[in-house]
């Protein structure tokens, strides 16, 4: 733990921008701090439009104890590097675990799964974790091939992953009925059980390709002295940018930078721009894409808000990699491909979760409430202030108003934080003028609040009627966007656990997946799943994936539904 | 994996097999999954499907019964389902198919196109939100007449009508104003506006303070009609507003005008604790209270006798209640009055000052509506609602006094000792008949009973009612017929001096038929048109003893009748863009009728008993005296720039009417007398000039006006004169000219936080009553003399400052010089009697008049949903409790002969009132 402080404080430092100014002076002890990750897919074979379910392995050296990075970037990549699907996904020392959709459209081909944090991003992309797959797109005859040689090149060296002897696996039967509840178990030692990190899936026999892949050279490393540009996300994902003045074009400081969550109002947080202009504003741990707005306060300088992305660009190229298959992996792909298309048939589609939308307000319960329904309509909230709100008042000195607040709270020297719509608007004059019949209701927190560094006398927010900000004139250092925060969460009992209808057919591709098998410290560590409608050879693939150097063994076993 | 079996040959397999397992399929009404279960599992081979997809499960089915593989075509057809057989199942599904075999790979794609990038810059859903909150509404288009009956080479008329959308109640006054031809139009009292357009498309913009204003397309095709009704709209109390009001101060072709309305100002300053309209027309320029709790008003150097008032063209002969503390109107019903002082349009005449034309509320056609209040004097209610929804309405009103609480605080003693009470009632029925016709039916009633000190009763009263019919020919043409009855009454019984004491009762009837025409020609020339015709009935009475104690002869004061008719025409139009000009003439006939006796004296001498020639007596209706002249009337502004204007007008008005008063005010004893055999009618002529400027970004409106009057054949009465002595008249009066002048300023300022105006006049008006040849027959000698309302220098102050929607304090100033007055000048003895030698007439002024009132308006809280809401009203008259000079008098006292002022309010009055209306504050 002691060892661990000075990196802290040091990754502190780098957040507020004096490393970047400083370069040299803190040297980096490049092995400290590098972080390695393996990535386990359930299978090797896909049809587009299925998920790829993953479980990944963290390894980070020498700080084995703390997680340096909590957010794992996973992308499917074609093989000249461009992406076609990421996610984000929340990692910690047990890893990641997860799913990834392929889309649709996707080409058949060859394609990778690539993984990294932020952190990785400071040294070279071939670092990364990449794991080759096999997509099969039914539907098109046109399939995907790199022809991009120009660009650098490298391959991946494929081995075998060494049989586990330690493990076995114990089923009742060697065959089973389809659509039946199968028991197994695994005999895993405790120290097998403490020392790495295991796995488990259960497939059609040959889905899977037990092979480990590691990039042939690493082109392009990064420097030792080089300064991390990229910081760890110990407490989440961040969304990193840059004010630039739209003038000049350089950096602008001293901006204040907030960024609300539209999606639901759970959600604004703060972030007075460093020297170099830039923001590190948190992002809420929610799922699925959402909308946000970002506004920037620059004493109304027109600034340019430059949003760093956060999938790592930099090109890799695998190169051509043709997609070919053999008359086994035909046959396999062919039924995969007749499951994955009547899976989906049968799937209710509409099952999107938008259940986690919650009616929390960032700001928690307003202190006081007016419903302007209650009260005469009034040509602007200026009036409204002045009339019905007894504590607030409107205050104009030397040309410039202020709302004051007559209740003395050690806030009240603070000016208000206004929004509309839960989002902040900067000019009071245009906020005082906006016209009453717009607005549905005013929420008030009256005694002080903190956001950030930055202190308020207390919240002033107007809920319009139509959701449309009441008309005001947002800012215009201020955008609206999408963004994609955490991918959603793998439910393991769906995949697991079906349940079976009379006339719906159960055509899954994985009859279970175990991201992360947590063994019984007795040894014998028990796990259910369902037999599918699907006939044929099965085979349970336990994957023990080493703590300490991430190294990967595989215990199998084979089974026959009929 | 083995090859799929072909779809065909499994559909086949399995139908055969279902075929044997039901050879006799009945053909019943049958359900697919019953079906199902029934034949399908028997064969080993499941069915797949999805229940909700199905939507057509009833067999039977078209075709052979028999025929299973038919069955299941069938169903997914009718399903719009699919089939799909594997050795594993049939897969009944939706949607694309499933191709049970991979693809024949072939071409090659080098990339599988971005779905990221794409995404990400699409605009969200709150921006879209955002944009669309920001779009400015389109203006709303209203179409005018018929698309098939476009004249492009005529001006189509328009006539439209605006109302609140909340009663239905028609607005006076909103304006119109067609921006691409620069043209405007205000409403009349039903609300109503016409206007000639070309066909085509204009943006139009309809305005009325208070009122949220609209602008729309207008697409004239021809002529036809448009209904605008306008929302309420509170205007921010900073803000000072700005209306694009083409017809305001600056353009308006009236000079000498003045409108207020209770709609426009919400805040009026209230005056012994009521918003009393016609009080606040004192305060305007050129207006002057004839003195403290007195009726009667001055306008630019006329009588008392010179205005005429209209509520609802019902004529009203006596305005005061309670001494004028109060005027005889219930401010709950008045919604707007016009005053004209200079100008005075062709449709009216028969006055020399002033006309007040005011209008009552017209009745919510929609709810049930009422306001009404109490204050330590006077209790008051208004209720108005339909009668038919949308169709009829109705307005009810009541105010009386309940106590004698202002009376016990007067300076005069025999005040003091006085009570009185009065009340006034008034209704209106307001009824849309059909698209063309409005009938509008009102009543009134004011009376007033008071007993001075038990040495005089007087009771009066006004009664009348008008009947009124709006019809409209076309667009362009519409007229109103009104007739109307009005009566006004007094009793005397006066019992100062027991041997004297005596009642009279005096009965004044007026009964008008009048027609007005209104037509907007295709060049838009606003004409109107049309006459009256006044019967007059006077009854002044006979005065009897008041008991037997009184030695009072009996005497008959004698009837007048006489008939006054009237007709007009003018034209408002404007010949070159910047000039306006309102033109008209109106020829008014009077006829003085019998039955009378009439005395005729001796040519070149005195009219008095003494010179009496001969007496002729005239039967009913004989026609005694007849007189008539024209009256022109002239108007024209012409616009300087944007925001100033110059304004002229020039009037003849005649009166045929006018009153016998020794008093400067009007009393209840006052007597109205027509003109007669000897008595000519007054006429007057009128010129003025005035200056508009408005400042449109302070809200600030200001005005100069100049005007010279000259006034034939004023009477003016004799030194000691009885009216009730039984003298005839001629020999109680003299006629003489007048010659009145002045300058009026006037600043007002009609929104913000600080509303208000200041006002300032100077006038002169004197009266030359000359007979060289009979200098008996002269009044101050022969020379010139100031009139008794002459008052040089008058400002008034009115200021409203709104703290909040709750809050607001208003006061009001009144500064004028004192009114002339003739004094004493010495006593001398004669034969040890007492004379007393006078001054010239008017030769002396009382003190100047002062007076400041406070008054602080609270209203209730501003809650939307209200059945009720309440207004406290605290006021203070008279504040620094100035003692301002009524009249001076003089007593001796032990032979020395002393002055005394009388003073009527000497000190601060303080009144609450508590006043409510049903709904909000927003309510009217």
């Amino acid at each position: 733990m002691l060892a661990n402080k000075p990196l802290i404080t040091l990754c502190l430092l780098m957040i507020f921008g004096f490393v970047r100014s400083q370069p040299k002076s803190v040297p980096i002890e490049k092995d400290q701090l590098i972080e390695q990750l393996t990535v386990i897919t359930d299978r090797s074979y896909y049809i587009a439009g299925e998920k790829i379910l993953f479980s990944t392995n963290y390894l980070a050296s020498s700080m084995l104890h703390q997680s340096w990075s909590s957010v794992l970037y996973v992308e499917l990549i074609q093989s000249d590097g461009e992406a076609l699907t990421n996610g984000k996904y929340q990692l910690n020392l047990n890893g990641a675990e997860g799913s990834l959709k392929i889309p649709e459209n996707c080409l058949s081909g060859n394609y990778f799964l690539k993984a990294y944090t932020q952190w990785m991003r400071n040294a070279s992309q071939y670092n990364y974790a990449y794991v080759p797959i096999k997509v099969v797109n039914p539907g098109t005859s046109e399939t995907y091939r790199n022809v991009d040689s120009a660009k650098l090149q490298t391959t991946l060296i494929a081995s075998e992953y060494s049989k586990s002897d330690n493990i076995s696996i114990v089923s009742t039967q060697q065959r089973y009925e389809t659509r039946k509840k199968v028991k197994l178990s695994f005999a895993i030692s405790q120290k097998d059980s403490l020392e790495n990190k295991l796995c488990v899936a259960i497939i059609k026999k040959g889905s899977k390709n037990l092979q480990n892949f590691t990039v042939k050279s690493l082109p392009n490393e990064l420097s030792n002295n080089q300064a991390a540009y990229y910081f760890p996300e110990f407490t989440g994902a961040w969304l990193r940018g840059k004010l630039i003045d739209k003038a000049t074009n350089q950096p602008y400081k001293g901006g204040l930078v907030n960024l609300s969550l539209l999606s639901d109002k759970s959600y604004l947080t703060g972030f007075n721009t460093t020297n170099d202009g830039e923001f590190f504003l948190t992002l809420p741990r929610q799922t699925g894409e959402k909308e946000f707005f970002i506004t920037a306060k620059t004493n109304e300088l027109p600034v340019h808000i430059a949003l760093e992305k956060a999938f790592c660009k930099r090109p890799v190229n695998f190169g051509p990699w043709p997609f070919e298959l053999n008359e086994p992996e035909k046959q396999l792909c062919q039924e995969l491909s007749l499951n994955a298309q009547l899976s989906a048939k049968f799937t209710p589609k509409n099952k999107t979760s938008k259940a986690n939308k919650t009616n929390a307000v960032f700001y928690g319960k307003a202190d006081v409430q007016y419903n302007t329904d209650k009260y005469i309509e009034l040509p602007n909230l200026e009036e409204f202030i002045f009339e019905i709100i007894p504590y607030l008042t409107v205050v104009k000195r030397k040309g410039a108003k202020s709302i004051q607040n007559a209740e003395k709270t050690a806030f009240s020297f603070f000016p208000f934080f206004l929004l509309v719509d839960y989002i902040p608007v900067h000019n009071l004059e245009d906020y005082l003028a906006i016209k009453m019949n717009k607005i549905d209701k005013i929420e008030i927190i009256n005694g002080g609040y903190v956001v950030g560094n930055l202190k308020y006398s207390g919240i002033i927010n107007i809920i319009s009627k139509n959701s449309d900000f009441a008309g005001i004139d947002l800012n215009k250092n201020s955008m609206f966007f999408n963004y994609q925060l955490y991918a959603p969460e793998t439910n393991l009992n769906d995949l697991n656990l079906p349940k079976h209808k009379n006339r719906i057919p159960d055509r899954r591709n994985c009859l279970y997946w175990q991201p992360h098998l947590i063994p019984n410290i007795d040894g014998e560590t028990k796990i259910e799943f369902y037999t599918s409608d699907v006939k044929g050879e099965y085979e349970v693939i336990l994957y023990k994936i080493s703590k300490s150097d991430g190294s990967v063994q595989v215990a199998t076993k084979n089974f026959i539904v009929e | 994996m083995k090859p799929l079996i072909s779809y065909y040959t499994l559909v086949t397999l399995l139908l055969c097999i279902v075929e044997q397992a039901y050879p006799q399929s009945s053909g019943d009404s049958l359900s697919f999954k019953k079906w199902l279960t029934e034949n399908g599992e028997t064969v080993g081979v499941l069915v797949y499907f999805n229940e909700s997809w199905i939507s057509h499960d009833i067999f039977p089915f078209q075709g052979d019964a028999n025929d299973s593989r038919s069955v299941l075509e069938q169903f997914c057809k009718a399903n719009k389902l699919k089939l799909l057989s594997t050795e594993d199942g049939i897969y009944i599904y939706k949607g694309s198919s499933i191709s049970t075999t991979l693809p024949e790979w072939g071409t090659v794609r080098s990339g599988n196109g971005n779905n990221l990038v794409s995404n990400q810059n699409k605009v969200t859903q709150s921006e879209q939100q955002y944009k669309l909150g920001r779009i400015v509404a389109d203006l709303e288009l209203i179409k005018v007449g018929s698309p098939r009956s476009v004249n492009t080479l005529k001006n189509a008329r328009v006539r439209g009508r605006v109302i609140d959308n909340d009663s239905d109640e028609p607005i006076l006054g909103a304006t119109i104003y067609v921006e691409e031809v620069e043209k405007g139009a205000a409403t009349d009292i039903d609300g109503y506006f016409s206007i000639p357009l070309r066909p085509g498309k204009y943006k139009t913009t309809v305005n009325c303070l208070s009122m949220r204003s609209r602008t729309f397309y207008l697409e004239v095709f021809s002529d036809g009609d448009i209904s605008i009704p306008l929302e309420k709209e509170l205007v921010s109390i900073n803000e000072v507003q700005v209306v694009a009001d083409k017809i305001n101060n600056v353009a308006g072709i009236q000079m000498g005008f003045e409108r207020i309305s209770s709609k426009t100002m919400k805040e009026i300053p209230v005056i012994m604790g009521e918003k009393d309209l016609l009080k606040i027309a004192q305060m305007l320029p050129g207006v002057q209270s004839v003195g403290e709790g007195s009726a009667g008003i001055n306008v630019r150097g006329g009588s008392a006798d010179q205005n005429l008032f209209y509520i609802n063209k019902l004529p009203v002969y006596n305005t005061a209640h309670l001494f004028g503390f109060f005027s005889a109107f219930n401010p709950d019903i008045i919604n707007d009055f016009s005053l004209y002082k200079s100008n005075i349009p062709a449709n009216f005449g028969g006055r020399l000052s002033s006309i007040f034309d005011i209008s009552t509320r017209q009745g919510n056609k929609k709810e049930f509506y009422g306001k009404g209040g109490i204050s330590p004097i006077t209790g008051h209610i208004m209720l108005e609602g339909p009668l038919i929804e949308n169709k009829s309405s109705v307005v009810l009103s009541y105010r009386t006094t309940y106590s004698d609480w202002i009376l016990s605080r007067l300076d005069d003693v025999s005040l003091r000792e006085s009570n009185a009470s009065f009340y006034d009632i008034s209704g209106v029925i307001n009824t849309v008949l059909n698209k063309k016709n409005i009938l509008k039916v009102f009543y009134y009633k004011s009376k007033d009973d008071f007993s001075l000190s038990s040495t005089n009763d007087y009771a009066y009263a006004n009664n009348g009612t008008s009947v009124s019919l709006k019809h409209f020919y076309s667009q362009a043409l519409s007229s109103d017929i009104a007739v109307v009855s009005s009566n006004y009454s007094f009793g005397h019984n006066n019992k100062k001096n027991p041997s004297e004491a005596f009642n009279q009762n005096y009965n004044l009837h007026h009964n008008e038929l009048r027609v007005d025409f209104k037509y907007t020609s295709p060049s838009n020339h606003k004409i109107s048109f049309g006459g009256s015709s006044i019967l007059y009935h006077l009854n002044r009475g006979v005065i009897k003893p008041f008991n037997e104690e009184s030695k009072r002869t009996i005497v008959d004061l004698g009837k007048d009748k006489g008939v006054e008719n009237a007709l007009y025409i003018s034209d408002d139009f404007s010949p070159i863009p910047r000039l306006s000009i309102l033109a008209g003439i109106r020829y008014n006939f009077f006829n003085f009728l019998g039955p009378t006796t009439i005395n005729e004296y001796f040519e070149n001498s005195p009219l008095d008993e003494n010179n009496i020639k001969t007496q002729k007596e005239l039967e009913n209706n004989q026609l005694v005296k007849s007189y008539s002249g024209p009256e022109p009337r002239f108007a024209a502004n012409y616009r300087l720039g944007t925001n100033s204007s110059l304004k002229t007008s020039y009037n003849r008005l005649r009166q045929n009417i006018f009153m016998l008063s020794n008093t400067i005010a009007i009393s209840p004893t006052d007597q109205w007398k027509l003109a007669d055999y000897h008595i000519k009618p007054a006429t007057t002529d009128q010129l003025s000039i005035g200056y508009y400027y408005d400042v449109p970004k302070k809200g600030l409106e200001s005005s100069l006006e100049i005007y010279q009057k000259w006034t034939k054949n004023i009477a003016e009465f004799k030194d000691g004169v009885d009216f009730v002595s039984g003298k005839p008249p001629e020999m109680q009066l003299l006629q003489g000219r007048q010659e009145s002048r002045g300058i009026e300023l006037m600043l007002k300022k009609n929104s913000g936080r600080l509303t208000g105006w200041l006002s300032y006049t100077y006038s002169k008006s004197t009266i030359l009553v000359q007979n060289k040849n009979l200098p008996t027959q002269q009044i101050n000698y022969g020379k010139v003399y100031p009139s008794n309302y002459d008052r040089p220098h008058s400002f008034n102050a009115v200021t409203n400052l709104r703290y909040s929607r709750r809050l607001s304090i208003s006061a009001n100033m009144v500064y004028y010089t004192g009114r002339p007055i003739t004094y004493p000048e010495s006593v001398y003895y004669s034969e040890g009697k007492q004379t007393l030698q006078y001054s010239g007439r008017n030769e002396y002024r009382l003190p100047n008049y002062f007076r400041l009132d406070l008054s602080i308006n609270l209203e209730g809280n501003l809650n939307r949903k209200k059945w009720i809401h309440s207004y406290w009203m605290l006021n203070v008259y008279n504040l620094t409790g100035r003692k301002n000079a009524y009249s001076v008098y003089f007593e001796s006292n032990e032979k020395v002969l002393q002055a005394y002022k009388l003073s009527i309010i000497g000190a601060p009055i303080f009144t609450v009132s508590w006043n409510f209306k049903f709904g909000n504050y927003v309510s009217e």
